[in-house]
């Protein structure tokens, strides 16, 4: 199991993912960027008001918080914004990125694994898709990928922090 | 942000450009920075670091809570608990960045698969345990025979940023010294000048 203590959540202001980075928070230092500053700060502002203790930090750059994490998670407007995804670009050779999907439709999911493939050559891409509807209290997560090492990876990270995991290996 | 790996590795083996830029793709770049650790003493180490820019040491804790320094690495130098990072055993160092750090970060599988793809980089990581091996001697040696004025002038000789970059109690510590022991050398040293 690769060790993940840092990680960096690129486009945190996604309100999808609350309940995600809340439960990540008590157990991760998280690195939070959004180009949206005012967003960024009242999600900063939620999860350390749910965790005291956590180790949150607004960072001012995408580049600089990838390049201090030890697994990446894009999301919201960022999982396409080109501008963001270069920068993050050479700083995330050989580390996991985690797209958070956050739309319903599959076909397209297998569409950004594709194409994220090809941004990241030397990235491990997992795909992390919510097969729950949001009023939902149990949250189960569909993880999509090629790397096994890298699904086990997340799949424990997710497991870990309470959240239930459908891993599909894509050849 | 690979410039001293490329100059360490041409200084013992030839590469391509095509070879380098391949080597490049298992490396995981690591911003880490001052006084946090890359491992603790007791996890299993999972990671060989090449330092791109900055300073790490690795040092162990007696039952006192005394911290014995057993390595520094400075731009371009490897650091890893190698007995850890071989075995998959638990590790007897902590790492910790004593400044701001830039590092490049090589997991067991990937120095494998790295190994295998380039097999200069096999030759050149054997290069580099051969001239470890003769270093840990040496430091063996002068930590046997030597006195504590002569490590610290052998010291300063072969790295003499160590000075100016390493806080004094921690050389005294790496030197098997105490830091009065040390501050006593230094005023005699410089007395004699």
């Amino acid at each position: 199991m690769q060790n993940i203590k840092t990680i960096a959540v690129i486009g945190a202001s996604d309100k999808r993912n609350f309940a995600v980075l809340n439960e990540l928070a008590a157990r991760y230092q998280l690195l939070l960027f959004d180009k949206n500053e005012q967003a960024l700060s009242e999600i900063h502002q939620a999860l350390l008001s749910k965790n005291r203790y956590a180790y949150l930090e607004k960072m001012p750059c995408a580049t600089n918080a990838s390049w201090e994490a030890d697994l990446i998670i894009l999301s919201g407007f960022c999982i396409n914004d080109a501008t963001v995804v270069q920068t993050i670009k050479e700083v995330a050779t050989a580390k996991i990125i985690v797209i958070m999907e956050n739309d319903d439709e599959f076909t397209k999911s297998i569409n950004h694994q594709v194409s994220f493939d090809l941004i990241f050559p030397h990235s491990k891409i997992i795909e992390v898709i919510n097969v729950n509807s949001d009023d939902q209290a149990e949250k189960e997560f569909l993880l999509e990928g090629h790397d096994s090492y890298a699904l086990d990876t997340v799949s424990n990270i997710f497991e870990r922090i309470g959240f239930n995991t459908f891993v599909s290996q894509i050849n | 942000m690979y410039e001293q790996l490329k100059k360490s590795i041409s200084q013992k083996v030839v590469l391509s450009n095509e070879e380098f830029e391949l080597c490049k793709t298992f490396f995981i770049p690591k911003k880490i920075r001052k006084k946090q650790t890359l491992l603790l003493e007791g996890d299993v180490c999972t990671y060989n670091a090449f330092v791109e820019k900055g300073i790490l040491r690795s040092y162990s804790t007696d039952e006192k809570g005394n911290e014995n320094v057993m390595q520094f690495a400075f731009d371009g130098w490897w650091i890893t608990d190698l007995s850890s990072f071989l075995t998959g055993g638990n590790s007897t160092y902590t790492i910790e960045a004593i400044e701001d750090s830039e590092l490049l970060l090589l997991t067991t599988t990937a120095r494998e698969a790295l190994m295998d793809a380039v097999p200069a980089f096999e030759r050149y990581q054997r290069l580099l345990l051969q001239n470890a091996y003769i270093a840990l001697q040496s430091r063996v040696n002068g930590a046997l025979t030597a006195t504590a004025e002569e490590k610290y002038l052998k010291l300063t000789a072969s790295y003499p940023e160590i000075i100016s970059r390493i806080p004094q109690h921690m050389v005294a510590s790496y030197l098997g010294l105490t830091p009065e022991t040390l501050s006593r050398v230094r005023k005699q040293i410089s007395l004699r000048k």
